[in-house]
């Protein structure tokens, strides 16, 4: 997957359906639910192991950069639109990206405590900023930032599309987010959360490989 | 080993507490008055986000209580030890905070043809079924059954947190949602099985009872114990050969703990309730006939609670003879508070 | 990809992935770690509890500051201290001042008191219905509009109004109202003494909140009496009886349960199973208005099968009495000698075989006494002839003989058939009381407000005196009494004690009976502006038509309302204002902290009778009432933490709870006695610019309004911005609290009681003080033979009045309730709610939320179910005289044929605002009226009275 180079303001391709992304290539990528059994909670693992998890199995993701900012954009159908968490029983629909924070790291167990991960995770309640999250294991994710990633989304024919971006570099939170230079191949996973189907947290959508994008120099 | 009296041992997985705190409900002199409910709601849950929050709540029973129909929300452990999954009750189901029209009563200038009522006609709230109960009158009964948090000793929350965002105290056993942690997934809001966890909204957290810890530091007890005007609320170590605590639930085994088949050994117990024997319809009582059906207090206190109303009474009748009973005289509670909660007999005006 | 595999192959299937991924990544592993290395990176262990984040909850544990609170601008019967808890000047939250101590060994102690209203004034303080500035109505009344005035603009309007209406038609026209919310002993009495100097019609408002004990007044000629909560712990046998503890006595119930644990039998006496039925070891389901009957019956079991304390009753009652069978009248000394005093009574004494004077009648002066030296009063028999003085022979006969007789209605078979409970129930009821060493009977103001009511109470009274359980350690009746404070009497009225008056006082005991001349007289000569409320609203706020109804009365009433009314009217036993011989109508009515429109029968005439013929009307509140919103200035109050005060001392508890100021007053408002004072002075500005002069009020004593200030600050001794002074005469000058001044005092908090005091009699207690026991009632009777401040001097069952002798209720008897409000199946009770006392607290939010938010009546699912209702609908209550929509709870509680409405919703509560008092004309009793001895209007004491239980009305789906 290419993360192709546009020599335009990123915030021209911040909107979803900004006419830029039409001419960017896309990585359709396949979810699956998370297996259960390895969540870090005995009540997960084993009292809700019946329960049908990743509802959403696929999703189409694009990648740009301007040699300041990434951009990733994501798109999948989703007939069911949550967007609040106003009861104790809703939950919001979301996505996220993932990174190893170094040059690699476990996926399934979100990272490791030596190949620690970075995630830039969208939340349909709180649409305009996405937060970074660190992890080094399974139940270790931390926020540690929500306001260097932008998010917008837009939500027509049942379909969900969001764009996350962020600077290439973010100073001074080397060890805690991945940096990017162009020219690098970085791998890169994703999951959607299906709000309807009370999946938060380890519960969720995700692409149970990674892939691999190239910052187009 | 923390607690053995009800015959089980604590999960090996989790942390065992040098000591284990323990509160007694004697349900024999809870006034239903919710005195413990104002007195949390102002010392901790009253800003945004908590407004609908009750850490602890009384509920008349037979009914179906906070939230609704908790009893039968799942969560906590199958008889093998497995979690058994649960049901995420709503907002409704628990109560939530309604807002009213004070100022268009008040201020607005329409007169009779408005009045004050919460907004948007709610159908539930956490006291909902007060004083309504069960049976045929005059064979009518209920009885109040206050409620917290039970800090566990097999806490189906803390298993269920994929965080480990949950930790039951070293020093005390006390069960805590570290804050920092939490995301508000509201796992341990489904595995509860005494629903007694509650979302904060506005922080995104889970959020409960916290036994009052900062008090308990202070040595001072709790404050829907402390402030009880009923002195219904005992609080002490289970090791605590002095407390009363030790002595309702372990010397004389008088006090039950609440659905303990949901297999998360509660620390809190319940001095189960007496009634006014059962009548026919002249008024006749029949002292062989219970007033509250057995059945129906062995589904909240275990089959146990058969021997314990028999101790329960027969200690009384020694009473009446004029001999001395300590179960009774504990239960009475001569010298406030060390007579209730002798670990933490200091006022909180002190304490600063 | 739709995932259907089984747990465990789903789980091998994650292996696989897992592991397949593992592989592929593991040639880039190394390199990462080195990375991270390089960058410095730490990486948390997951699991790792974070450092300090249990400081979250520990944080919000703290405060600024501690100051001791009360509740003391309100009428609750609950006396508690409590420790207000102050952050960032608001105050953030109160505990219990729990430091009360048990009296000895033998009792539990009195911590904590203080109930889940109490734990959250904080919030009401601060709540929406708060008021904050002094408003003035635009538009219509009621219409919820309003502008904001200034305390200048209000004070003058209401100034000239007051002199406008005094002036022109007399001080009488202008109504006061502070109903029962002003009986603190703080400086809100301030108020009192305003409104006496001007002379302005004061009602009371006591009748009319239903809390007039007439059958004790009758029989003991006392208004209330009461023990202190910890003496049932001497009780073998507790009954409670028309009462919710659990409910209404929320600090001090738990004594009723621990005595339980003690030993003590507790039996509840209810037609509907409550809060506190459920901690009893009884539950006698009464039909609803049977009361009389039951006790009548139980009384029987114990005279008949001899269990009665015969010493007691021949000492204590009147029942060795002879009463002249030809006139129903006791035989007097006037009856036999020429000259001969119609206050002295007789006996016949077996010891020596002759009549007797007894010891007690009202004509032997003030050193009568109830010592029998000897005597053996007979108490059964047939009757024999006396020769009077006129030469005529009647036949005598005890009030016993007549009691018996009396009695042959109430067999158990018989009272059976009323109270719906077998023989037997009430036959052992009555052997256990008779057995019981000491008996205590809770029977509190919930038990006042039937219309028969009166007949309940002498009921109960005489199971208490037949089986000697009154002015016993662990017996009497529990209605609730206080402990007066001296201090109080050098602040409040005009006219203090003379200084040989005090010597008496302190030296010496006086009979209770003398006591109470002497203040009838002194209310008699000071307080005359005082007159019953529901009189005034007979006359001036259309409740006459459904009071006067016959069909709303016994059939054998004993006199009608009408000519009771007049007579009570024409002979002035009863007073009434402004007097309608003149004329005059009410022309300005101002109400302080009250909420008659809430409390009122039938709300709905006032608002359309009387309010028009005020021309202003006033309201002083902390809260926007219901009635304030029906009025036309209102101004704001502080409450109970923003300035001083001095909670009422309750019986139950043996200490004096004071409030300090915690907070200052929030917003624009203002304490009664800055109000009070700021009104006097500018009352008395005008009154002087303008030169006027005295004014002749309702009995023509001279006002003058140009010194109404000066004599209100007692020339300048109190001052209008500070009240610290009064408070500092008061507890400086009450020996009961060990006349320790207020720093002192209010640094307590709670003060525990020292002595009784030189009133001590206005207590009502009755009994020695002992610091280290219980407190019990009577026993000055009991023990001192002291007489009873009755005619006879002693427990007195027979009323030989002409009208209770037509009644048939010369002699306690039980009468069926008569149907007012119309031919309708159901019966309306209530009683105190467990969530607000009266109106305050009824709109806070919180404890809203843990009600249903509005309006609800308890229904039985019996009457539910043959009317259509289901859980969660709102029903119509209504009668021929009105109707309210509220929330219909089925119950299992309830009894068929009862609707339970607990009480105190604010009219605008209610759709329309027809609140739940609509259906409820209240109508009392006309004997009721009669002039007594013991039994006669005062202040405070007996009169016309609210009897809103046993209403008739019917419900459907709303």
């Amino acid at each position: 997957m290419l993360s192709k180079k546009l020599n335009v303001d990123l915030a021209e391709v911040s909107k979803p359906d900004a006419a830029a992304w039409s001419a960017v290539a896309t990585q359709e990528v396949s979810l699956i639910g998370v297996p259960l059994g390895m969540q870090p909670s005995v009540y997960i693992s084993t009292g809700l192991a019946n329960r049908k998890i990743g509802a959403v199995s696929k999703v189409s993701a694009k990648c740009v950069h301007n040699e300041t900012e990434l951009a990733i954009r994501l798109e999948w159908e989703d007939p069911n639109y949550n967007i609040e968490q106003k009861d104790n029983t809703e939950f919001p629909d979301g996505a996220a990206v993932l990174f190893p924070i170094g040059d690699d790291a476990p996926l399934m167990t979100m990272g490791s405590e030596t190949q620690p991960v970075n995630a830039w995770h969208w939340r349909a309640d709180r649409p305009a900023s996405g937060r970074s999250n660190f992890a080094a294991g399974l139940g270790t994710t931390e926020v540690t930032d929500d306001k260097q990633i932008k998010t917008e989304s837009n939500y027509a024919n049942k379909r969900w599309s969001i764009v996350l971006r962020r600077a290439l570099q973010v100073p001074g939170q080397e060890g805690k987010v991945r940096q990017f230079n162009l020219g690098d191949t970085v791998k890169m996973a994703f999951a959607v959360w299906e709000g309807s189907n009370g999946e938060r947290g380890g519960l969720k959508a995700f692409s149970p490989q990674w892939y691999e994008i190239v910052l187009e120099k | 080993m923390a607690v053995s009296k009800i015959g089980r041992r604590i999960d090996g997985k989790l942390v065992e507490p040098k000591r284990q705190l323990a509160m007694v409900f004697d349900l024999n002199k809870c006034l239903g008055c919710h005195t413990c409910v104002m007195s949390c709601k102002t010392q901790w849950t009253r800003e945004g986000g908590m407004e609908s929050m009750w850490w602890t709540v009384v509920n008349t029973m037979p009914g179906k209580g906070t939230p609704k129909d908790w009893e039968t929300s799942g969560g906590g452990f199958l008889p093998d030890g497995t979690a058994r999954a649960g049901r995420l009750p709503t907002n409704e189901e628990f109560g939530v905070a309604w807002e009213f029209n004070y100022d268009e009563v008040f201020h607005g200038g329409k007169g009779q043809s408005v009045h004050l009522k919460p907004k948007g006609d709610p159908k539930w709230g956490p006291n909902w079924d007060e004083d309504e109960g069960s049976g045929e009158y005059p064979n009518s009964y209920y009885f109040y059954l206050p409620r917290i948090c039970n800090h566990c000793s097999h806490p189906a929350c803390v298993e269920a947190c994929p965080r480990g965002a949950i930790e039951k105290r070293e020093e005390d056993g006390v069960v805590l949602i570290n804050e920092e942690r939490c995301k508000g997934y509201r796992f341990c809001m489904e595995a509860c099985p005494y629903k007694r966890i509650y979302f904060n909204f506005k922080k995104d957290v889970s959020q409960k009872c916290i036994f009052c810890y900062p008090r308990l530091e202070k040595g001072v007890a709790p404050a829907c114990a402390r402030q009880c005007p009923g002195r219904m609320r005992h609080v002490g170590y289970l090791d605590d050969p002095n407390s009363s605590v030790y002595k309702l639930v372990t010397k004389h085994q008088v006090a039950l703990p609440l659905h303990d088949e949901f297999g998360t050994q509660p620390n809190v117990y319940y001095i189960p309730p007496m009634a006014p024997p059962k009548m026919d319809n002249q008024g006749n009582p029949l002292t062989e006939e219970r007033r509250i059906p057995r059945e129906y207090l062995e589904s909240l206190f275990g089959p146990r609670v058969n021997e314990v109303l028999a101790k329960l009474e027969g200690e009384m009748v020694k009473r009446r003879a004029g001999e001395r009973s300590e179960i009774l005289e504990t239960l009475i509670v001569y010298k406030w508070p060390q007579d209730i909660f002798p670990s933490f007999p200091n006022d909180p005006s002190d304490v600063q | 990809m739709e995932i259907k595999v089984t747990r465990r192959r789903f789980l091998e299937g994650a292996s696989v992935l897992a592991l397949s991924l593992t592989y592929l990544n593991c040639g880039g592993q190394k390199e990462a770690t080195k990375a991270v290395s390089a960058l410095g990176a730490k990486v948390k262990k997951p699991f790792q509890p974070y450092g300090n984040w249990q400081d979250l909850y520990r944080e919000k544990w703290q405060w600024d500051k501690v100051v001791r609170g009360a509740h003391h601008v309100l009428n609750c019967v609950s006396a508690c201290p409590f420790n207000v808890y102050v952050k960032d000047g608001i105050v953030w939250r109160e505990e219990q001042n729990a430091v009360m101590h048990a009296r000895n060994e033998k009792y539990p102690d009195f911590n904590p008191r203080g109930c889940q209203k109490g734990v959250c004034y904080s919030q009401l303080m601060y709540s929406p219905s708060r008021l904050q500035y002094p408003l003035k109505r635009v538009g219509q009344r009621g219409g919820g509009q309003w502008k904001r005035i200034t305390w200048d603009e209000a004070l003058d309007e209401i100034s000239e109004k007051v002199i406008q209406v005094s002036e022109e038609s007399g001080p009488e026209c202008v109504i006061y109202d502070s109903g029962t919310a002003n009986q603190g002993y703080g400086s809100e009495s301030a108020e009192l003494v305003a409104f006496d100097l001007l002379g302005s019609t004061e009602l009371d408002g006591w009748g009319c909140a239903g809390d007039m004990p007439l059958g004790a007044i009758m029989t003991w000629g006392l208004f209330n009496m009461d023990s202190s909560s910890d003496d049932y712990f001497n009780s073998e046998l507790i009954l409670l009886w028309i009462g919710n503890p659990s409910y209404t006595r929320i600090p001090d119930a738990h004594f009723l349960w621990e005595a339980r644990y003690n030993g003590s039998k507790v039996v509840s006496i209810a037609p509907d199973y409550n809060a506190s039925t459920m901690h009893c070891d009884q539950w006698v389901n009464v039909n609803i208005g049977s009361d009389a009957a039951l006790a009548l019956g139980m009384a029987h079991t114990i005279i008949h099968e001899n269990l009665y304390r015969k010493a007691y009753v021949q000492e204590q009652t009147d029942m060795p009495l002879l009463v002249r069978e030809d006139t129903g009248k006791f035989l007097r000394e006037a009856d036999l000698k020429k000259d001969g005093k119609s206050d002295i009574f007789y006996l016949w004494d077996l010891k020596k075989n002759k009549m007797v004077q007894a010891p007690g009648g009202e004509g032997m002066g003030v050193s009568a006494t109830l010592k029998m030296d000897g005597l053996d009063p007979v108490l059964d028999t047939d009757g024999w002839n006396v020769k009077l003085a006129n030469g005529e022979s009647v036949r005598v006969r005890t009030v016993w003989a007549r009691l018996r007789d009396r009695l042959e209605d109430y067999t158990p078979e018989k009272a059976a058939s009323i109270v719906g409970v077998s023989a037997d129930v009430i036959r052992n009821l009555g052997r256990e009381m008779g057995k019981a060493k000491a008996t205590s009977i809770f029977g509190s103001w919930g038990t006042m407000k039937h219309h028969h009511s009166d007949l309940f109470q002498r009921g109960m009274i005489l199971l208490l005196a037949l089986t000697g359980s009154t002015g016993i350690r662990g017996g009497g009746l529990h209605i609730g009494a206080w402990y007066l404070m001296s201090g109080l009497e050098k602040v409040l009225g005009e006219v203090q004690p003379t200084w040989w008056q005090e010597a008496i006082l302190k030296f010496v005991q006086p009979p209770v009976r003398e006591m109470i001349k002497h203040f009838r007289k002194y209310e008699d000569n000071y307080m005359y502006m005082w007159m019953p409320a529901l009189l005034f609203l007979y006359e001036y706020g259309g409740l006459k038509k459904a009071v006067d109804n016959p069909a709303y009365h016994d059939e054998n009433p004993g006199i009608s309302m009408p000519e009771a009314v007049k007579e009570a009217i024409t002979h002035g036993s009863m007073k009434l204002y402004p007097k309608p011989s003149t004329g005059k109508q009410p022309r300005m009515y101002i109400h302080t902290r009250v909420n008659p429109l809430r409390r009122w029968p039938k709300p709905q005439e006032a608002l359309e009778t009387l309010w028009p013929k005020f021309e202003l009307i006033v309201g002083v509140n902390i809260r926007m009432s219901a009635t304030c919103m029906y009025s036309d200035i209102v101004l704001p109050v502080c409450g109970n933490y923003e300035r001083r005060g001095i909670k009422y001392a309750q019986s139950y508890v043996p200490y004096y709870i004071f409030g300090d100021k915690v907070v200052d007053p929030l917003h624009e408002t203002k304490s009664e006695w800055e109000i009070s004072g700021l009104l006097m002075k500018t009352v008395q500005e005008k009154a002087k610019a303008k030169s006027l002069k005295p004014i002749k009020d309702a009995i023509g004593k001279e006002r003058d309004f140009t010194k109404v200030f000066d004599r209100w600050s007692k020339q300048g001794k109190f001052k209008i911005e500070d009240d610290w002074n009064y408070y500092e005469i008061v507890t400086r000058e009450s020996p009961e609290i060990g006349n320790i001044g207020w720093d002192e005092a209010v640094a307590k908090g709670a003060n525990p009681i020292q002595s009784y005091g030189p009133f001590r009699t206005h207590s009502n207690i009755c009994t020695d003080y002992e610091a280290n026991e219980s407190v019990y009632s009577g026993q000055w009777f009991t023990e001192k033979k002291m007489c009873w401040p009755t005619l006879t001097g002693r427990q007195q069952f027979y009323i030989d009045h002409d009208w209770f002798l037509k009644a048939k209720e010369e002699l306690p008897t039980h009468k069926s309730m008569p149907k007012v409000g119309g031919e309708y199946p159901l019966r309306l009770t209530g009683g105190h709610t467990r969530w607000s006392i009266h109106s305050t607290w009824r709109d806070e939010p919180h404890l809203l939320q843990l009600q249903r938010g509005e309006p609800a009546a308890w229904i039985s699912r019996e009457d539910a179910e043959a009317r259509g209702v289901q859980e969660g609908d709102k029903i119509v209550v209504f009668n021929d005289e009105g109707k309210t929509e509220l929330y219909g709870k089925i119950s299992n509680a309830v009894q068929p044929g009862q609707v339970i409405i607990y009480h105190a919703w604010e009219n605008y509560h209610f759709k329309n605002w027809e609140s739940n008092q609509q259906p409820v004309p209240s109508v009392w009793k006309a004997l009721h009226m009669a002039d007594y001895s013991q039994l006669h209007y005062r202040f405070v004491y007996a009169g016309p009275h609210h009897a809103p239980r046993g209403t008739t009305v019917d419900f459907r789906k709303a």
